[in-house]
């Protein structure tokens, strides 16, 4: 199953990493483009049971990323990552 | 089966409501001495509780009977743009500017749709660069008889120079004259220790701003409407009007006298590459391409895009896509492929439920290009992006600048009570904030929303600008391109680093023409030449110089007829201004009949152009102009222009863009050195005092070099060094500074 994982509000020049089973498969920077309240969009191909990690290094922060929904948004408020798994493609205008 | 459920039967819409049919909109108040109370902004707004405007019943149309013993108080709407009166400003002497150089626009929020109980004023001084906004809150507006207004407000946000409009409270009054309607417009300003300040105002607009929207559609993205009827989804207010919205509409109502550019440009699917879909790079391309008013500056205009679907997918339903290059907020796109096409599962109306979330989804992408942020983001701030007030955010809010699916009950929950409007909030920062803010091309992206600290103004003394014709006498001859001289010396006891080109690259002054008892017109410079800055150091006492055609502008003529003109002009140092004394010159009358019979033909743009690029081949009918006053009026020195510009495009292999079997290519035409030679050795060589007195010593010195360039290089060498020589001896006779001579002389030599 593919999960989308939507990183929105709150990202400004973050350094990020996608974990699969405590693997790195991807290391990017993240910014709020705020026309759209969205920083970026990755795809995860995860089958029940794979462990999906989001991660930002350098706030020492590691956040499960359920893999139960086919879309999660993922957001940083007040210094900690909010996860929100959703049926609902969200949408950007 | 039934289809019950299905949209509703409605009265058919009307196009577009008037304004006065409108529930919202604010015709009239009427006068009451026990109450010149103010209601809240905007009435109730979509973004929380306020006290609402008590509707009024429109009066009827004029003439109103009088009552005798019963005076009417009842006032129509005011609201709109003043500017300040225009007034012809004295002559000022030397070191005095020329012209009031300071326009006034007050924005006056009171009535109309949503009222935001606001007067902004805008103060504007181009020399020295200075400018003030302030926005003050309305505090009593009543209406003492038949057209008779007085609005008071007190200042409640400033920003820039205080020193140009001080004060803490004004008075807007607008009174009728001979007829019914208002004539007489009136700003007073006054404030403790300032003394005080009436402005006499013109109404220019019922809208605060004008703007035009270019909408174009990529030939995919299927043939989208721009307009709404709004009672064609069952799910809406109950007050809603039956009407059909559109761009305009809804930003009129805003505040902005929309209009929808003619220029519309279907546009190839092509553009967005070879994947099909657009990234915003493709479209800022498109932009550049297809918006007929595209320029890298800012302006009230806007380019919307109707596309089928963006590089990030489905799930982008529009994007104001111009975050790059030096001019943002210019383009916005709405992608019809995209979610916003997907009506809920058992939807009463799908169709319309698409066209609401199209059409709502094309003004929200436009509101981002007047700087408005996410309904949740309004107090977003941080390094370079910040409010421009402190707002709160308002996830709630029914608003354009909402997403629909994120409030509470989702968007089902959001239509039901939103009324196709903006947030107060929203609307004061499009009416009252700064105008680089809101306007499209200005300030960044997301930047301002916050404000920038005022400019202080600085006079240190450090320079000394010279305006100066360069010749004994400030007579010209009718016909003769006026050329001044601008001289900028270091006043200072220290160095100072300049720009070689500032007064030369027609980007860094600012000169202005009026003449006698006429209209002051500022000079636009017809080349403006773009090149590296290069600073050298200026020593104390020493000069950098520049040189100008100031008799025509981009905008005509500016030295035309006979009469006396004053010149004046300014010199923009980034962390200052400084500015010249004012040149006073006479154009004498004509003495010849034939030059009265070319004028017609002489003072149009396209000689200008030919005149100050030195010839213009492809402007025919200029150039053979120019050729009949170097024929027809030899000697004058009108002729000695226009032969050294008939000339110069002979002293080289001038490049002509041709087409050719159907496509455009550069073509070199062949020189003619000799019959240019001929042409400009008698324009500038047979009198040269004369025509050093025309052209000014740094064109006419330039001129020489060329021309001595051109034959040398066609093998004349002789001839060549006898043009130096000739050139040589002139600027001595002229006391031209030994350093240039120097030049000229080692010129000569190595020719």
């Amino acid at each position: 199953m593919i999960v989308e994982i939507h990183f929105q509000e709150g990202f400004s020049n973050e350094k990020a990493q996608l974990l699969v089973d405590g693997e790195v498969v991807e290391e990017f920077f993240l910014n709020t483009r705020f026309q759209l309240g969205m920083a970026a969009i990755k795809k995860v191909d995860a089958v029940r049971g794979t462990k999906v990690q989001v991660a930002l290094p350098d706030r020492s922060i590691k956040q499960p990323v359920p893999v139960s929904h086919p879309y999660v948004k993922v957001s940083l408020e007040d210094g900690k990552l909010t996860v929100s798994p959703t049926d609902q493609m969200p949408g950007y205008v | 089966m039934s289809k019950k459920n299905n949209a509703p039967e409605t009265p058919a819409p009307t196009l577009a409501l008037s304004d006065e049919q409108h529930p919202d909109y604010q015709a009239y108040v009427y006068g009451d001495d026990a109450d010149d109370s103010v209601a809240e902004a905007g009435g109730i707004g979509p973004d929380g509780p306020g006290v609402p405007i008590p509707p009024l019943n429109p009066i009827p149309d004029l003439p109103i009977p009088n009552i005798p013993g019963i005076p009417l108080r009842i006032c129509s709407a005011v609201s709109g743009r003043y500017k300040l009166k225009t007034v012809l400003p004295p002559i000022g002497g030397p070191g005095i500017p020329i012209l009031n150089l300071t326009s006034i626009t007050v924005r006056v929020d009171v009535d109309r749709f949503y009222p935001q109980k606001r007067i902004s004023i805008e103060v504007t001084r181009l020399l020295p660069r200075s400018t003030a906004h302030l926005i003050a809150n309305v505090t009593s507006d009543q209406c003492t008889g038949l057209n008779r207004r007085k609005i008071q407000a007190t200042i409640a946000y400033r920003e820039g120079n205080n020193a140009l409009i001080p004060g803490e409270k004004l008075l807007f009054e607008a009174s009728r004259g001979i007829g019914i309607g208002y004539s007489n417009y009136k700003l007073t300003v006054t404030g403790a220790g300032t003394p005080t300040r009436v402005y006499n105002l013109d109404f220019v607009s019922q809208y605060f701003d004008d703007v035009e929207f270019e909408v174009d559609k990529v030939d995919n993205a299927g043939n989208p409407s721009t307009d709404y009827a709004t009672h064609s989804h069952p799910n809406r207010p109950a007050s809603l009007p039956n009407e059909v919205l559109s761009l305009e509409s809804v930003y009129k109502r805003a505040g902005f006298n929309a209009t929808i550019s003619p220029n519309s440009t279907p546009i190839p699917a092509t553009g967005a590459g070879a994947n099909g879909t657009w990234s915003d790079s493709e479209m800022h391309n498109a932009m550049q391409t297809y918006w007929s008013r595209f320029a890298n500056k800012p302006q009230w205009a806007l380019w919307v895009l109707f596309a089928n679907q963006h590089d990030t997918g489905y799930g982008l339903g529009g994007v104001m896509f111009d975050d790059i290059g030096p001019n943002h907020r210019q383009g916005t796109a709405i992608f019809t492929n995209s979610f916003i096409k997907d009506a809920p599962v058992g939807d009463a109306n799908p169709a319309a439920w698409r066209q609401r979330m199209l059409f709502w989804t094309a003004i929200h992408e436009m509101g981002h290009a007047f700087n408005l942020a996410h309904s949740w983001q309004k107090a977003l701030s941080g390094p370079g992006y910040n409010p421009w007030i402190p707002l709160l955010n308002q996830p709630e809010a029914r608003s354009f600048m909402n997403y629909p699916y994120n409030v509470s009950g989702g968007q089902s929950a959001f239509f039901s009570n939103f009324d196709f409007r903006f947030t107060n909030e929203e609307l004061q920062f499009m009416r009252h904030a700064p105008r680089r803010f809101v306007q499209m091309g200005n300030e960044n992206w997301f930047s301002n929303h916050g404000f920038e600290a005022p400019q202080p103004e600085f006079f240190t003394g450090r320079y000394k600008l010279e305006v100066r014709p360069n010749r004994e006498n400030n007579t010209y001859s009718f016909l003769e391109p006026v050329s001044i001289e601008l001289k900028l010396t270091n006043t200072s006891a220290e160095p100072m680093a300049l720009d070689e080109h500032l007064l030369q690259d027609g980007g860094h002054i600012v000169l202005f023409v009026q003449k006698d008892s006429g209209t002051v017109r500022k000079w636009e410079p017809l080349i403006v030449r773009c090149h590296q800055e290069h600073k050298s150091m200026l020593a104390p006492g020493e000069s950098i110089y520049g040189t100008h055609l100031v008799s025509a502008s981009t905008s005509g003529w500016l030295i035309d007829e006979p009469g006396f003109y004053n010149i004046q002009a300014g010199v923009d140092m980034l962390d200052e201004v400084v500015m010249s004394n004012v040149l006073r010159v006479f154009v004498a009358p004509s003495t010849d009949k034939e030059e009265n019979k070319i004028a017609p033909d002489y003072f149009t743009e396209d000689v200008s152009r030919a005149l100050v690029f030195d010839g213009a081949p492809e402007l025919n009918k200029a150039m053979d102009t120019l050729k009949e006053v170097a024929e027809k009026l030899p000697g004058t020195p009108a002729s000695l222009h226009a032969a050294k510009a008939v000339a110069g495009p002979m002293l080289k292999q001038y490049k002509r863009l041709e087409e050719k079997d159907g496509s455009l290519a550069v073509v070199a035409g062949k020189a003619d050195v000799e019959e240019a030679a001929r042409l400009q050795t008698a324009a500038l060589l047979d009198a040269p005092q004369k025509a050093a007195d025309t052209f000014g010593h740094i064109d006419y010195f330039q001129s020489l070099e060329t021309l001595a360039d051109a034959l040398n290089d066609s093998g004349k060498k002789a001839e060549a060094k006898k043009v130096m020589s000739s050139s040589i001896s002139t600027m001595k006779s002229r006391k031209v500074l030994s350093e240039v001579i120097e030049q000229a002389e080692a010129k000569a030599k190595n020719l």
